[in-house]
């Protein structure tokens, strides 16, 4: 472990030297998809009188969209890549674990995204003149949600490291995009029932919790039972990922498939 | 210390798929590396050599049998163990391209428990070695094929390591750079223990202490270079003979069992004849034939055996049984 944060980090530094200006066509583009969302879903709730903790319901679901892409797509995006290029059975071939590797990075890569998504909300807040963090206690919450998302993205990987076909993979990744649509839905126009289903999941729940937190103002401590279940599923995502992760692991060793280059 | 067993491999077994689509990849394979020896897989196409490699450093699980690396039972003890072995691994990026060689001798130096500082002077000497110092800050994707390659044998070196597993190591070298690496191993022997595989039998030949035959994932021979030729005991040679008006030694040379005329061709004034030999020591009997027809040979070749030959040989003979 010792030198697996100065390898990464340098790694890290090098990957930004590349494309320093690369976020630019980025944040363009997370801007106009934010503003399609945010339009239409004006179009569907039609209530002009609140548009503004509308815009800001729909930036904390789209905050999370984006940390969630984020996240898949440095460690399980990633990993696929480097099973098709052969580098992904060189990291076996380390003193630290493929799952240590791949966590480092996403932390690291993290730091990039919350750079990001920081400019991207004062944008979005400048032009659209909404708040859309006003709670502190927002950041506990996404601290909480990380392992989940992690969790997340390491079963996706794990999935996707038991899968030989081409055309599985790819559905896979549409359904993720279909899965994580509805953290872009302001909730209120789903049924209570579909709700609570969604709490169950991190990231829909953390999404919940911030729009209560930010636009409802309702404090944390009032928010106990929802609290406890993003703890528990974050945490049990987490290990219920890893776990999943490694049973694939062994699985790709068997078949000799860690690289299909 | 001179016998010290570094690897040792027992009786490992892989099959790929189920069904009618399995192959059996690797079928009982054993053999041990000793300390500071140049250890050889050897076999043609898909012998099974890159899969025996992959089982040994687990990037494949072998269905049957027991890895020992170090005294260590593997894959127990891997993370450890990586710390003192160095890979190359056959036909995969074994490099980050849009890296820079030096940033992919400190990133998998790290990997590998090691820090940039431990790692810099052997990389700049390996580099320098293979002359490719001045390609030590570009990106690898942008270097030829050859140079990548070179690039990786000094990731591999650079952490000082004991032992060496180096698959396909002279994948897309020129003549040339062939002949420095075949110095460098035979150099490399003094710091460290290899385990090689190639397809070029003579750069095997040349440079390892014992080879390891395998085919359709059998072993079917193990020795060093000379035992391997010792255990095939064909000898040919090729006779120029003064012409003699007798040829009824000829018939008499085919009556030899174990002898045969691979080759005759009568000139005016001589004779050519190539005889192979079951047993090196028939060669008596043809001499004792020579004398009693006093045919006078005026010149004589010791054709050997050439290393591709006793290669076929064993790989052939494991067919047959
Ligand atoms: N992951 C895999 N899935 C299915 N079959 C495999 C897999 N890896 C190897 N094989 C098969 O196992 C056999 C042995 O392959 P291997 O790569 O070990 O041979 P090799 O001796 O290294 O050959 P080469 O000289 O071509 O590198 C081949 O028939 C190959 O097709
Ligand atoms: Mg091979």
């Amino acid at each position: 472990m010792k030198y697996l944060w100065e390898a990464e980090l340098r790694r890290f530094v090098k990957f930004i030297k590349n494309m320093p200006t690369a976020n630019l066509p980025f944040l363009i583009f997370l801007y106009i998809l934010f503003w399609l969302i945010n339009f239409s879903s004006t179009l569907v709730i039609g209530n002009v009188e609140s548009s503004k903790s509308l815009t800001a319901a729909n930036m904390l679901g789209y905050v999370i969209w984006f940390f969630a892409m984020f996240s898949i797509s440095s460690i399980a995006q990633n990993m696929e890549d480097e099973r098709m290029q052969g580098t992904f059975e060189h990291l076996h071939l380390s003193s630290v674990s493929i799952k240590s590797i791949f966590l480092v990075r996403a932390l690291i890569h993290a730091i990039e995204s919350i750079v990001i998504i920081v400019i991207f909300i004062l944008i979005v807040g400048l032009i659209h003149r909404v708040v859309v963090f006003t709670n502190v206690y927002s950041l506990l919450v996404l601290l909480i949600l990380l392992p989940g998302l992690y969790g997340f993205a390491f079963l996706l990987a794990g999935l996707v490291l038991m899968m030989r076909s081409k055309e599985a993979k790819n559905w896979l990744a549409i359904l993720i995009y279909v899965l994580l649509v509805p953290l872009l839905i302001p909730e209120r126009i789903l049924s209570p029932a579909v709700r609570e289903i969604f709490s169950y999941f991190p990231m829909f729940q953390s999404v919940m919790m911030l729009r209560k937190l930010n636009i409802d103002k309702i404090p944390l401590n009032l928010m106990e039972v929802d609290f406890v279940k993003l703890v528990i599923t974050s945490i049990l995502f987490f290990v219920i990922g890893l776990l999943i992760f490694d049973i694939a692991d062994k699985k790709a060793k068997k078949k000799g498939i860690l690289g299909m280059y | 210390m001179d016998d010290k067993i570094v690897l040792k491999a027992e009786n490992l077994e892989k099959t790929f798929g189920a069904g009618k689509k399995a192959v059996k990849a690797v079928d009982g394979v054993s053999f041990a590396v000793r300390e500071k020896e140049i250890f050889a897989l050897l076999g043609p196409n898909g012998a099974g050599k890159t899969t025996t490699v992959k089982m040994l450093l687990n990037l494949v699980s072998p269905d049957k049998g027991s890895i020992q690396i170090f005294g260590e039972d593997m894959p127990k003890v891997q993370k450890e163990v990586m710390k003192e072995i160095g890979t190359l691994l056959e036909g995969s990026r074994n490099l980050y391209w849009h890296m820079t060689v030096r940033e992919n001798v400190y990133y998998f130096a790290n990997l590998r428990g090691k820090s940039a500082r431990e790692v810099k002077d052997d990389m700049e000497m390996w580099a320098e070695r293979l002359r490719i110092q001045d390609k030590l800050e570009e990106e690898v994707g942008k270097l030829s094929r050859g140079m990548q390659q070179k690039a990786a044998i000094i990731c591999a070196l650079a952490t000082k390591p004991k032992l060496l597993i180096l698959d396909e190591l002279l994948l897309g070298l020129d003549i040339i750079t062939r002949f420095e690496v075949e110095k460098l191993v035979k150099e490399l022997k003094e710091i460290s223990t290899l385990i090689i595989s190639s397809h070029d039998l003579r750069f095997i030949e040349k440079v390892s202490d014992r080879i390891l035959i395998i085919n359709k994932g059998k072993v079917v021979a193990e020795g060093t270079a000379s035992e391997l030729r010792h255990k095939i005991s064909y000898a040919k040679y090729r006779f120029t003979l003064r012409k003699n008006e007798e040829s009824r030694y000829l018939e008499e040379l085919k009556s030899i069992r174990g002898v045969e005329i691979s080759f005759y061709e009568g000139n005016i004034d001589t004779d050519i004849l190539e005889l192979t030999f079951e047993k090196p020591e028939l060669i008596y009997d043809v001499f004792d034939i020579f004398r009693k027809f006093s045919v006078i040979p005026v010149e004589i070749d010791n054709l050997g055996e050439p290393f591709e030959e006793i290669f076929k040989s064993f790989v052939e003979g494991g067919e047959n049984k």
